[in-house]
C-alpha cells in the first residue's frame, strides 16, 4: 500500500497541472472531438483532486475514506454520460454537413 | 513502498508529458488525439496505484469507449480527411501561444488555488474531532457503502445509466439526420 503522505503530495500537484494542460488543450485545438478529450481531461483532474482529499480525509480520521471515491464514480459516469452525447451530437452534425456537401466540420 | 512511490511519481509525469505533447506540438491530429487518450489510460493507471480502483475501471471504460468513438466509428482522424486545425484554418482569430500559455498557467493556477483554499478550509475542521464526527462518519460510510459493499451494484447501475445516455443519444442523432 502506497504512503497516503506522498500520494497526497503528488495528486496537489499533478491535478492543478493536468487541469491547466485541459484548458490549454481547449482553446489550443480547434477540432472539436479534441476539445471534448481535453474537457475530459480537466474533469479527470477534478476527480482526481477528490481522490487526494478522500486520502487527506482518512489520514485526518483514521479509518475513514472512501467519501471521495464515492463521488469520483458518479462524476466518471456523468462524464461518459457527456462523452456520449457530445460525441452523438457531433457526428449528426458532421454527417449533415456531409451529405450536404460541405466540409466536415470537426 | 519506495518501488510504488516511484511508480506513481513516473506516472504522473508520464500523464502531464502525453497531455501537454498533444496540446503543445504541431503533430498530426491522429497522433495528438492519441496521445490525449493514452494520457487518460494513464491516469486511470495511476488511479489504479492510489487504491482507487472502483474510479480506475470506470476511467479506463470511459477512455477505451472515447478511443472506439474516435478512431472507429468517427474515421474523420484518418489523414486526408478534413480537420480544422489552427495550421490549416484559414481563420487568423486563431489564439497566439502566448495566450494559450497564459490560459493554461491562469487555468492551472485557479485550480490549484481552488485545492488549497478547500483544504485550508477543511483543515480545521478535520481537527475539530468530536464536533464533526458524526458528519464525517456518516459521509465515510457512505462512500464505504458504495465503494466497497456495493460496488458491482454501483457499476452495474453506471452501465445501465450509460446504455440509456446511448439510446437517447442516438434518438437525438436520428432526428438530427432527419
Amino acid at each position: 500500500m502506497i504512503d497516503p503522505g506522498f500520494a497526497l503530495g503528488v495528486i496537489s500537484w499533478l491535478s492543478p497541472l493536468l487541469f491547466g494542460v485541459g484548458v490549454a488543450g481547449v482553446f489550443a485545438r480547434r477540432s472539436s472531438l479534441a476539445m471534448m478529450t481535453s474537457l475530459q481531461l480537466m474533469v479527470s483532474a477534478g476527480v482526481l483532486a477528490l481522490v487526494g482529499f478522500d486520502l487527506r480525509h482518512a489520514l485526518a480520521a483514521a479509518g475513514a475514506g472512501a467519501t471521495g471515491q464515492g463521488f469520483g464514480v458518479s462524476a466518471v459516469i456523468l462524464l461518459a454520460a457527456q462523452t456520449v452525447v457530445t460525441a452523438s451530437l457531433l457526428i449528426a452534425r458532421a454527417r449533415t454537413a456531409a451529405r450536404k456537401g460541405g466540409p466536415v466540420p470537426w | 513502498m519506495i518501488f510504488e512511490s516511484i511508480v506513481l511519481v513516473v506516472l504522473a509525469l508520464l500523464v502531464l508529458v502525453s497531455g501537454a505533447l498533444a496540446v503543445a506540438t504541431s503533430w498530426g491530429e491522429r497522433m495528438r488525439t492519441a496521445l490525449l487518450l493514452i494520457s487518460s489510460g494513464l491516469l486511470a493507471t495511476l488511479f489504479a496505484v492510489l487504491g482507487a480502483t472502483s474510479i480506475a475501471l470506470a476511467q479506463l471504460l470511459v477512455t477505451a469507449g472515447q478511443g472506439l468513438v474516435l478512431f472507429y466509428f468517427v474515421g474523420a482522424l484518418d489523414p486526408g480527411s478534413e480537420v480544422s486545425t489552427p495550421e490549416a484554418s484559414a481563420d487568423k482569430s486563431a489564439p497566439s501561444h502566448w495566450l494559450l500559455i497564459v490560459l493554461g498557467i491562469g487555468g492551472g493556477a485557479f485550480m490549484a488555488s481552488a485545492v488549497w483554499f478547500t483544504e485550508a478550509a477543511l483543515l480545521p475542521e478535520f481537527d475539530k474531532g468530536e464536533r464533526i464526527a458524526s458528519h464525517t462518519a456518516g459521509f465515510a460510510e457512505v462512500g464505504r457503502v458504495v465503494v466497497a459493499d456495493h460496488g458491482v451494484t454501483t457499476l452495474l447501475a453506471g452501465l445501465i445509466l450509460l446504455s440509456v445516455t446511448v439510446t437517447a443519444g442516438f434518438l437525438v442523432k436520428g432526428r438530427l439526420e432527419e
